[in-house]
């Protein structure tokens, strides 16, 4: 079997698959999949709008923060938020752009470039932005620790640091998954080329 | 009646999910469970992209550029192994001689073996696919696509040549 012409007569000796999924199925499949994706937007656009919403009340209200340096951060805190859902929101916008239906060669070139440009906005964009952050949350402290209690205090404390450690895996092994996605595409575009 | 009103999903699917699958199965070097998830993948996305068919392309070519995509993107999710022999003896073996079945393995073997472009390729070629349609599908010219057809046909065969069962 080494006549390519074998090869051809052993590809149509297949007989078809006769187990395939019905056509209702899988409309009902992509149906769940898409009311999904709905979701998970909803949620996040909540988690993040209410997290900028109670960081903007908090700085609003008369009992909110009084020195300059604790307005900084809150400022810097709000300020990063916004950017990081303003960056997500993009980022989806651009990935919906990537017409499925575009040739290989093309398709598999947009996603590398919107891979990289994931890349670097994982690595030194969300950097500098977790460090602001994380800065602006240091800013607050001193107005804190004159405001609350001992006890409110350091619960403060302690759960901004169990939340930054979370996020931050989650952020380390997301953009693992992407890096490796980033690789796999190069392999895909550089067998196209 | 415009195409894109002509064609319902139960309509496209029905005429391509055959052709569809063995893409599938050849990307998937003969993994008939990868195979048929991939398949439904391809078909879902077919299903979320239906409203957006402007009907420029004939629709085997809209979903085909659909399958490679899905394809190539799945490779990057789920890079596959080459499956053993025994994983593959499932194929088809009711329908086919057992000189068959040893055939088919090794073809699937050696498609395996390909870059994940040349598997598209050469499954479109096997499929008898037009050589226009082929190079719409996966975005490169009809010259460039006959040089690297000719090159992965001789690199199928070898491969097979070469293979030791």
């Amino acid at each position: 079997m080494t006549d390519f012409k074998d090869i051809e007569a052993i590809w149509h000796n297949q007989s078809d698959q006769s187990d395939m999924a019905d056509a209702k199925d899988i409309e009902q499949k992509a149906k769940a999949h898409l009311r999904q994706s709905a979701r998970l937007h909803r949620t996040n656009i909540i988690i993040f709008g209410a997290t900028l919403l109670s960081l903007v009340v908090f700085v609003i209200t008369p009992i909110g923060l009084h020195s300059a340096s604790s307005q900084l951060g809150i400022v810097a805190m709000i300020s990063i938020l916004a950017l990081r859902m303003l960056l997500e929101i993009w980022s989806r916008i651009k990935l919906r752009r990537i017409g499925i239906d575009t040739g290989s060669h093309a398709y598999a070139t947009q996603m590398l470039n919107f891979y990289s440009w994931r890349q670097r906005l994982s690595g030194g964009v969300s950097a500098s932005m977790a460090v602001i952050y994380v800065a602006g949350f240091a800013l607050l402290l001193p107005e804190f620790a004159k405001s609350m209690s001992n006890w409110a205090f350091y619960l403060i404390v302690i759960g901004f640091s169990i939340l930054a450690f979370i996020i931050t895996r989650l952020a380390i092994k997301a953009t693992k998954r992407e890096m490796s996605h980033l690789r796999s595409i190069k392999n895909a575009v550089m067998s196209l080329k | 009646m415009n195409q894109k009103a002509s064609h319902s999903f139960t309509e496209i699917y029905e005429t391509h999910k055959q052709r569809v699958y063995r893409l599938c199965l050849g990307y998937m070097s003969g993994d008939i469970d990868l195979a048929k998830d991939l398949s439904q993948e391809v078909f879902i996305k077919v299903w979320e992209a239906l409203s957006t068919f402007r009907g420029d392309a004939r629709i085997s070519t809209w979903v085909y550029r659909i399958a490679a995509n899905t394809c190539l993107m799945y490779i990057r999710k789920a890079k596959t192994e080459v499956k053993s022999s025994l994983e593959l003896e499932s194929i088809n073996a009711d329908a086919d001689t057992k000189e068959n079945e040893s055939d088919i393995r090794k073809l699937y073997r050696a498609i395996g073996k390909l870059s994940e472009a040349e598997r598209i390729i050469i499954t479109f070629v096997l499929e008898e696919m037009p050589y226009s349609e082929i190079s719409q599908v996966v975005g490169i010219t009809e010259n460039n696509l006959r040089v690297r057809i000719h090159r992965i046909k001789s690199k199928l065969s070898d491969l097979i040549k070469n293979d030791r069962l």
